[in-house]
């Protein structure tokens, strides 16, 4: 008997444990994100009490409008870059640093340093960086005698993409490789020397022993990057705004133009559920086969 | 075998060049703005390339007023600190049953927060827009407070067990068995020992409230509320084509964080990759 009001009581503290947590995330979080499964089936627009229930009609909508599949469009071009190009410039980035040079601490700050950056801060400075009249990148094609190269850059719908897939490679490279070079570190030198011992040669020596190692690393930061180009709004919204023409409009920015500019809040909440399924079944994948390699390697 | 040796160093010597030189050019973009801020306006467009021909710091104390630096840094620092300090402690008594216990509510709740892990911020934005409007706590701090440690929470949550699930109950035990409430022997021997979690989950919850825009952006507009990046937002919005005031505000805005992060760059990259490890 007082064995189980001592366990009830242990119960209760650590219920009281918890509930600042559960408190705070559900009311402001989840319960925010649960609501919206529902405003995603109707036709709210944000100001008005009344609202009407209209079923599947927004998802409906999405296929046939042109503008949300731009968007999906996009996002795919923008993550499957962002997360190849970033991985493929961190990997050999952190080999270079874990080579034993002697500038390995002062480099691995610099790398790092434009992921402590806002993505606001970054979007500025390119912006400068790819101006079409004073920008440094023109001006250092046209110093190099090369003006025919120049382009209007974020002005240009064939390039603007390009721009912010470089702007977000810039940003967070260094993230990725101080990711990478934690790894690194934990590869037993033993294993290159019976390399040594059995006459490999350098790229073999990568290809079977470094890179199938690096798996962890890899995977975190395929699922880190993935994540957050999905999730990326700040750095579009103020560079190009989805322009121009659209060619950099992602689901995030579509989201926040439906319900903040064409005050169509159900409409952007659905395609908000609809970039959750996105994210949920990529990661989940990602996850599946990425996780795999771990093991068999 | 010498001539290995020396090949070796070359070796080093070349990857040891090339990371530097690649170094430079990843970090050209920033040091070219920070020497731009000190040029004069005819200087900035006649020679862009070309270092100062003196240290001109009259734009800085222009734009120092403009963007009510003081305010807004102040405002940012708030938020922030509050944030880290608020986030750490619900967090880790969260986690603590979470941790400690298998029956089905605590796998429940487990499970509970780490579904927001996935979930994107643009799905709670809308309703989350509303709410707030309702409890009204649009411009004030403890609103955006309160809607920084409930995006947070999931992930570290989600830290903290993890690291708490590797370490021995017995201590705590000790501490039980001496007549301590559930609650001291927690805080007292169990949060010291997650010290490692506790600087990763400050690292990444500074970085992503101290460089937040869409909160502020909804919730925080009103001037005396406003953190350093929407203050930056509407001060590019205003002057987007003076670039003589347009890169000292940039470097403003960027020179707190950019000097913390100089003084605890060890701490902070550790941070990181721990986080991202365990994650």
């Amino acid at each position: 008997m007082k064995q189980l009001t001592f366990r009830h009581k242990t119960h209760i503290t650590l219920a009281c444990f918890l509930a600042p947590a559960v408190l705070i995330y559900s009311l402001l979080f989840l319960g925010p994100v649960l609501s919206s499964f529902y405003y995603s089936l109707t036709n709210w627009n944000g100001f008005t009490a009344t609202m009407g229930f209209v079923g599947l009609r927004n998802y409906r909508d999405m296929m046939d409008d042109a503008a949300f599949v731009a968007a999906l469009k996009n996002t795919a071009v923008f993550a499957v870059w962002v997360v190849i190009l970033q991985n493929a410039l961190a990997i050999p980035l952190a080999i270079a640093l874990d080579s034993g040079i002697r500038s390995k601490n002062v480099l691995r700050v610099i790398f790092f340093a434009p992921a402590v950056l806002s993505p606001l801060v970054v979007g500025y400075t390119w912006m400068y960086i790819f101006n079409p009249n004073s920008g440094l990148l023109n001006t250092f094609l046209r110093s190099i005698g090369l003006p025919s190269w120049e382009q209007v850059w974020l002005g240009d719908p064939k390039f603007a993409m390009f721009c912010i897939i470089t702007m977000v490679i810039w940003q967070f490279t260094g993230y990725s490789m101080v990711i990478y070079l934690a790894n690194l570190q934990t590869i037993p030198s033993e294993l290159y020397e019976a390399a040594n011992i059995d006459g490999a040669g350098r790229w073999n020596k990568f290809l079977r022993i470094t890179f199938p190692l690096l798996a962890p690393a890899m995977t975190i930061n395929i699922l880190l990057s993935t994540i957050g180009t999905l999730k990326a709004f700040d750095l579009i919204y103020v560079t190009t705004n989805g322009g121009p023409f659209h060619a950099t409009e992602t689901l995030t920015v579509l989201i926040f133009e439906s319900a903040f500019k064409d005050n169509n809040f159900g409409y952007g909440t659905a395609i908000g559920v609809v970039m959750f399924l996105i994210i949920f079944v990529v990661s989940l994948l990602q996850l599946l086969v990425l996780r795999r390699r771990e093991v068999s390697s | 075998m010498r001539t290995d040796s020396a090949k070796l160093s070359a070796r080093k010597l070349s990857i040891e060049l090339f990371s530097i030189i690649a170094a430079f050019v990843f970090i050209y973009p920033l040091f070219f703005i920070v020497t731009m801020t000190f040029k004069t306006a005819e200087e900035a467009a006649s020679s862009p390339f070309r270092l100062p021909s003196s240290l001109h710091f009259g734009n800085y104390a222009k734009v120092w007023e403009m963007m009510h630096f003081p305010l807004v840094f102040a405002n940012t620092l708030l938020i922030t600190a509050v944030t880290i300090a608020l986030i750490i402690v619900i967090g880790a008594i969260a986690a603590y049953p979470l941790a400690r216990r298998s029956e089905k509510p605590y796998l429940f709740f487990y499970l509970f927060f780490i579904a927001g892990i996935m979930l994107p911020f643009q799905l709670a934005m809308i309703p989350l827009y509303k709410l707030v409007n309702m409890l009204h706590l649009v411009n004030t701090y403890h609103g955006a407070i309160l809607i920084y440690s409930s995006i947070n929470l999931p992930f570290t949550v989600f830290l903290y067990t993890g690291f708490l699930k590797s370490t021995p109950k017995e201590l705590e035990e000790a501490a039980l068995i001496d007549g301590c409430s559930i609650f001291r022997a927690f805080w007292t021997t169990v949060f010291p020992l997650m010290k490692p979690v506790t600087a990763t989950v400050a690292v990444l919850t500074a970085l992503s409230v101290w460089n937040d825009f869409i909160v502020p952006l909804l919730f925080l507009s009103e001037q005396n509320h406003r953190t350093i990046t929407i203050e930056l937002y509407t001060f590019v919005g205003e002057y987007i084509t003076n670039w003589d005031l347009l890169f000292p505000g940039l470097v403003l805005s960027i020179m707190p964080l950019l000097v913390f992060y100089l003084f605890l760059q060890k701490f902070m990259i550790k941070g990181v990759a721990a986080g991202s490890v365990k994650g």
